[in-house]
């Protein structure tokens, strides 16, 4: 199994950098260009829902791991968040945001495996059956 | 037809007024870090609209915010867009959207909003 890590300030202007890691990390595994629009989606989502949560003087980190085509995604921030962790209930926007990440991938976990605060997976071959 | 543009790093805007209708162009990505540009010049067009100023020839009465270069948006786009559909509404302007790409028109589906928007293409 394969692991790639970044760590991205949390400030808007870096989400764009957590989409274009994750094209080419997806890319790389075989996803066609569908799938990785719905995976740069979805990323999107669970970053701007940390960044409007926390603290914006500190870092988020997520983790891609590649299990035999199985892309996994786990998102990262200890303490910043505080005990409430992250929610999507909030408002219609944020709602919006957990429905689209759970039709776009096979699995969204929230809070997710581990300490993580949310974690999802999408396997090559899926074809958006489900949207 | 008379038009000016905005452009920022990630997104490109162009407005363009056609007989009644402003068109809207949006070219780029709409995120979390461009939506607020996104959301001031729609806004600032539907009311430009409404009070009868805008920069036309013709009497305006509709906006159509044109996708076809639109590559990326998420849901703090979608919100905008809905937020404006509201306040052309109370304005009584006519709001529409036009020529989305296949991955975005798969979000409208997902949140509804196919059944909220007139949606058009060419």
């Amino acid at each position: 199994m394969d692991n790639v890590e970044i760590s991205l300030p949390m400030k808007p202007e870096y989400v764009s950098i957590a989409r274009l890691a994750v094209s080419g990390i997806a890319g790389r595994m075989g996803f066609n260009m569908d799938e990785i629009d719905d995976i740069r989606v979805s990323i999107s989502e669970v970053c701007n829902r940390i960044i409007s949560t926390g603290d914006a003087a500190g870092n988020y980190k997520i983790v891609f791991n590649n299990r035999e085509g199985r892309l996994g995604i786990s998102f990262h921030c200890p303490g910043a968040l505080g005990s409430g962790g992250l929610k999507f209930d909030v408002n219609e926007e944020s709602e919006a945001g957990f429905a689209i990440m759970s039709a776009l991938m096979d699995e969204v976990k929230c809070p997710g495996e581990g300490n993580a605060l949310l974690s999802m997976s999408k396997s090559t071959g899926d074809h958006g059956d489900k949207c | 037809m008379k038009g000016r543009a905005e452009m920022s790093e990630q997104l490109d805007i162009k407005e363009e007024f056609v007989k009644s209708r402003a068109v809207f162009k949006v070219a780029g990505e709409i995120d979390i870090f461009t939506v607020q540009v996104f959301k001031e010049r729609l806004y600032a067009l539907i009311n430009k609209v409404a009070s009868g100023k805008a920069d036309s020839a013709g009497v305006l009465n509709e906006v159509a915010v044109d996708c076809r270069d639109l590559k990326y948006i998420d849901s703090t786009g979608l919100g905008v867009l809905v937020g404006a559909l509201k306040l052309a509404r109370q304005k009584g302007v006519s709001m529409l959207v036009r020529n989305l790409k296949d991955n975005i028109k798969k979000l409208f589906d997902i949140t509804s909003l196919d059944k909220v928007f007139i949606i058009e293409k060419d």
